[in-house]
């Protein structure tokens, strides 16, 4: 036995295991991608929480819990102080008390009082997805409140806010990617398809716009939005902002697949039987990227999320009345409501979750999508 | 223990380890080799040959492991017998042993130089690494080794880089840099594949020449039987793993006996009687994976001569048919 | 090689022409001119204007001429190195920022020394040591760092020091030394405060370095130089560092520039939350005040900072890379 590092015994069995092991190999090779389905689990999760987000959320996101501001968030117990174990988990109840330095009323633990969960409870009433007119949501406290990510300076809850929130960020990604896309693929089907002195042009573009500092350009740009403008207009120019900047590595991409591709059979087959120009293009050369143009467009939905939520927490992206994980963390700005209040920082959390989420995903369609990739 | 013996291989054997499960990629081969004496080893491409050629420099990547075998190294200088396998792969012998004792060259010349270096510092480097001599010694060395091996105005060659080179210059480039230290053992893994058939014939001959001039011994590995002939003394023929037949290259072009070996040479286009018209024949099927299950003779699938329930079941015996021709199958039993 | 500094050389300053043609419309952009915000202004102060004036003070500026006339006008005075006006400081930009510009400077300077000391040491011992424990833990806090906003990482780290070590972070001098002349010690507790932007800064480039110096070596590895240059007898370590490393530097050094631009573009927003005296509050602040030239200013030199990293990087390639020497002369 030289140097094996595992010992590894040698009889019949051996060849037992050969045979099983060309499977394997496939296995193990798609065990690779394991992280990629954890992360589309991940990213289907949130995107249940944006779309059911009214009936998820206890409460409605500018909604006010007027004697528990700035609240901590309120831990699910089974067990109270009589150590009697409860089936159903409750919080306790909360009273304001006055701080004996400060004066100041301050929100504190009232263990005495026991607000049980309760599912399905009827709550403000909402219009899920602008039709249905519902008031049930999914769980509240009975007798009480229950804000189980805490609440901000003005008592709203942070729990509630952080899924509209979601939806929100979300959606500003989708539309990027949209806007993205067709950026993307007009530029860069152009310069790919007419080639020349287009091509050379937008090629310089790309570079330029490449090698210039996308976030003081993004925060200049937001920044000469008028502010009179309603929430969705600052909306949609902002995720335009967001993917003026990011169209260009689809763009090299649409335009290189087309300068290789169009050289091949099928399209000079297709050309000769007299195909027009956005035909061909549409019928021929996309199908053969898609799974390229999917690949890249995975990989830009995170900068769009940390765009997004870089410039509204700098006060020149998405502002209130808008919730989004950006404009939640503008309030966690300085140091002093995050040591009082860290709870503010939970937003954050969902950022980085989804980006992660998201990252694991494009690596694994990239994997996929490049057979020669190891 | 023979006197002129300078490689012996005993039983090798040779795994992949994949997450824990191990496949067998070399067999127990066995072969040995004298001073300044030339073997072919022969077979299709994925029997297994560079894996044993790298096994004898212990340059083996690190999911491929050495289970049993010996491979004896008698060292010209101290007069050592070293059982390669035993050493330590990172230790100072091997070290010693690689560069100065066995020279290599690979199968593709464009890759076996690093791109942003000179060939005169890629070569200097070795003959610094292991000759105590200053930098300008080294570089004259150099020079001279790329007049050796017929690379046109050396002095200025020295100082190109490896892209500023076609193939076949390289390929000489790298056979310069194998024979810097006078190795006694050249391992060369296909070291023609790669090239243009003029220029396959002319790295033959220069091959040929320094191994006259220099008397090493050579290890020469191939895919094509055709270029063996002229170059070699004994040949063994591989397949899958396991040496199938082994004779002197005139037993094997003229006496072949395994099925494998006369299906190569049947493989082999003739230049000499093209009038003969004879058709090449190409083998049956492909080369098996090394993950098939394949119980017995690896090539009974591929046998006009397979015989069930025998070539299946066990790997034959050794038969001797001459001093030093051998084959490995049931035909001669 | 002459000839393709020259190429290079013009690329750059046909980059720099047009972001300065960016930054010109960037502080035009906003609705009214100087003239009218500087009314504003005084406005605001309880002063009465008068139209004329207004005219007056815009006649004066130049800014009733065409765009293209105030565009030149501009870019001599930059040339000059007179920026302009700040609205907000009434004083001249370029003073504002030649306060202000060294600190940005030297972040950017030892981010990317951090960013890249540590990278290729990671990558290197990740690709060697591929799958190893190492190697996974790595992958796992690039996976982070790479998800993590710059301004939240700051968040956090501020957050744990004040939890742990009960003092803050920000900043880049201590009270002591907040308005002192330059020292020995003030430069020693300049450098004691820098970590922190330096590591919030470089996180995500570190991340991704590592990643990109990873994913190299190991195509690299897998190449039949390292082989062949083993097969001479070579010890591992030497090999490794003259053959696949080396090599796999060439692609790293061509990230400089765009990983510089990265820098360049997180600076402000960690100046933000760490409140550090560089050009970052100074330019949010010009932003949301709409101090038009100096915000221009700003863009225009940020820009200039990563033009001139990307000539470096490509100058640094040409140097390293003799394939490319070799094709650009032929
Ligand atoms: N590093 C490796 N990992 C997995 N399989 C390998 C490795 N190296 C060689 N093999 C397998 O070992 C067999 C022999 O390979 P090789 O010695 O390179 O063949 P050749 O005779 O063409 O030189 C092949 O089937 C190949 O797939
Ligand atoms: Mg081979």
């Amino acid at each position: 036995m030289v140097n094996t590092g595992v010992k590894v015994k040698r009889n019949k069995h051996v060849r037992r295991l050969d045979i099983a092991t060309a499977r394997q190999l496939m296995w193990w090779k798609f065990k690779r991608h394991r992280m990629a389905l954890l992360g589309i689990s991940v990213i289907l999760f949130f995107l249940l929480l944006a779309i059911f987000a009214e009936f998820l959320s206890p409460y409605a996101p500018y909604e006010r819990t007027a004697i528990y501001t700035s609240g901590s968030p309120m831990g699910l117990n089974f067990i109270d102080t009589d150590r009697k174990l409860h089936i159903c988990p409750f919080v306790y109840g909360r009273v304001s008390k006055r701080d004996p330095v400060t004066l100041r009323l301050k929100p504190a633990i009232d263990t005495s009082q026991c607000w049980p969960l309760r599912f399905f409870v009827k709550g403000s009433s909402y219009k899920l997805w602008g039709i249905f007119k519902l008031n049930i949501h999914l769980f509240g406290a009975k007798g009480g409140f229950i804000h189980i990510f805490g609440t901000d300076k003005l008592g709203r809850d942070l729990f509630s806010r952080c899924l509209y929130a979601t939806r929100t960020s979300l959606s500003v990604g989708v539309i990027g990617i949209i806007f993205t896309f067709f950026i993307g693929i007009v530029m860069g089907g152009i310069a790919g398809y007419i080639g020349g002195m287009v091509d050379n042009i937008i090629m310089r573009i790309i570079e330029f716009i490449r090698s210039i500092p996308t976030l003081p350009l993004w925060l200049s740009l937001a920044a000469a939005l008028p502010r009179e403008w309603s929430a969705l207009k600052v909306y949609f120019a902002i995720t335009l902002i967001l993917s003026l900047v990011s169209w260009t590595n689809l763009a090299r991409r649409v335009r290189s697949k087309l300068l290789a591709l169009r050289e091949e059979d099928f399209v000079i087959s297709a050309r000769l039987a007299g195909c027009k120009t956005a035909r061909i293009i549409r019928r021929h050369l996309l199908p053969s990227f898609l799974s390229y143009i999917i690949v890249d467009l995975t990989i830009s939905f995170p900068w769009m999320i940390l765009g997004e939520t870089s410039l509204s927490f700098l006060g020149l992206g998405l502002r209130e009345p808008a919730v989004s994980w950006g404009v939640l963390l503008f309030s966690a700005q300085n140091i002093l409501s995050i040591v009082h209040m860290p709870w503010l920082l939970i937003p954050g959390i969902f950022v980085i979750v989804s980006v992660i989420a998201f990252n694991f995903v494009g690596d694994g369609l990239r994997d996929a999508a490049d057979p020669y990739s190891k | 223990m023979p006197k002129d013996m300078l490689l012996e291989i005993k039983d090798l054997e040779i795994s992949l380890l994949v997450e824990s499960h191990m496949v067998n990629i070399i067999d127990n081969v066995s072969f040995d080799l004298k001073f300044g004496e030339v073997i072919a080893i022969v077979g299709e491409s994925g029997c297994g040959k560079t894996v044993t050629s790298q096994a004898i420099a212990r340059l083996l990547p690190r999911e491929l492991k050495i289970l049993s075998g010996k491979i004896l190294f008698y060292s010209k200088i101290d007069e050592r017998v070293l059982d390669v396998c035993k050493l330590d792969p990172k230790g100072k012998t091997i070290h010693y042993i690689r560069g100065d004792q066995i020279g290599m060259i690979f199968q593709e010349p464009m890759s076996s130089f690093s791109p942003v270096y000179t060939i005169g510092n890629q070569i200097c480097e070795v003959i610094r690494l292991h000759q105590k001599v200053s930098k300008k010694k080294a570089r004259n060395i150099s020079i001279e080794l790329l007049d050796t091996v017929g690379i046109p105005n050396p002095v200025a060659a020295v100082d190109q880089y490896p892209h500023e080179f076609s193939g076949g210059m390289r390929q000489r480039a790298m056979i310069a840099r194998a024979i810097s230290c006078n190795p006694s053992l050249l391992i060369a893994d296909e070291p023609t594949t790669a090239l243009d058939v003029t220029i396959q014939a002319q790295i033959l001959v220069l091959l040929q020449e320094l191994q006259k001039e220099f008397g090493m011994a050579i290890i020469f590995i191939t895919h094509d039987l055709g270029v063996v002939a002229q170059i070699s003394h004994r040949v063994f023929i591989m397949y899958m793993g396991k040496i199938v037949e082994e004779g002197s290259v005139h037993d094997i072009f003229h006496n072949p006996k395994h099925p494998y070996t006369e299906n190569l040479i049947h493989a082999i286009p003739k230049l000499g009687n093209l009038r003969e018209r004879r058709r090449l024949v190409p083998i049956r099927g492909n080369v098996p994976s090394i993950f098939d299950e394949l119980h017995g003779c690896a090539f009974h699938p591929r046998c006009k001569f397979f015989m069930p329930d025998k070539c299946d079941v066990h790997f034959p015996k050794c038969k001797h048919l001459t001093s030093n021709h051998s084959v490995w199958c049931y035909l001669y039993e | 090689m002459v000839q393709i500094l020259i190429r290079r050389t013009g690329y750059a300053l046909a980059t720099l022409f047009f972001v300065s043609i960016i930054c010109f419309i960037i502080i035009q952009l906003p609705p009214g001119d100087y003239a009218d915000a500087y009314a504003a202004k005084r406005h605001a102060g309880g002063e009465i204007i008068r139209a004329e004036e207004v005219e007056a003070i815009r006649h004066q500026l130049g800014l009733d001429r065409p765009m293209y006339i105030q565009y030149l006008n501009w870019m001599w005075g930059v040339v000059r190195g007179e920026l302009g006006m700040s609205l907000e400081y009434k004083r001249p930009v370029s003073e504002v920022i030649a306060e202000r510009l060294p600190l940005t400077l030297i972040l950017a300077f030892s981010t990317m020394v951090f960013i890249y000391s540590v990278a290729l040491s990671i990558g290197i011992l990740s690709a060697v040591r591929q799958y190893s424990a190492a190697d996974h833990f790595f992958t796992v806090i690039g996976y982070i760092g790479l998800a993590t906003p710059n301004f939240l990482l700051a968040l956090l780290l501020m957050y744990a020091s004040h939890k742990w070590f009960g003092q803050s972070v920000g900043g880049l001098f201590s009270p002591q030394f907040q308005d002192a002349p330059w020292s020995w010690a003030r430069l020693m507790d300049m450098l004691s405060h820098l970590w922190v932007p330096v590591v919030v800064l470089g996180t995500a480039g570190t991340a991704f370095q590592i990643r990109t110096m990873r994913a190299v070596l190991l195509d690299e590895l897998n190449k039949m130089y390292v082989i062949a240059a083993r097969s001479t007898g070579l010890s591992e370590f030497r090999m490794l560092m003259k053959y696949p490393v080396r090599i796999a530097l060439n692609p790293i050094v061509s990230t400089l520039g765009w990983e510089l631009t990265r820098v360049i573009s997180g600076a402000p927003i960690v100046g933000v939350v760490l409140s550090l005296p560089d050009t970052g509050p100074l330019f949010l602040k010009s932003l949301l005040d709409q101090d038009t030239y100096l915000a221009g200013a700003m863009i225009l030199i940020y820009c200039t900072l990563v033009i001139a990293g990307t000539f470096i990087s490509d100058v640094l390639l040409i140097i390293l890379d003799p394939r490319i020497r070799y094709e650009r002369l032929t």
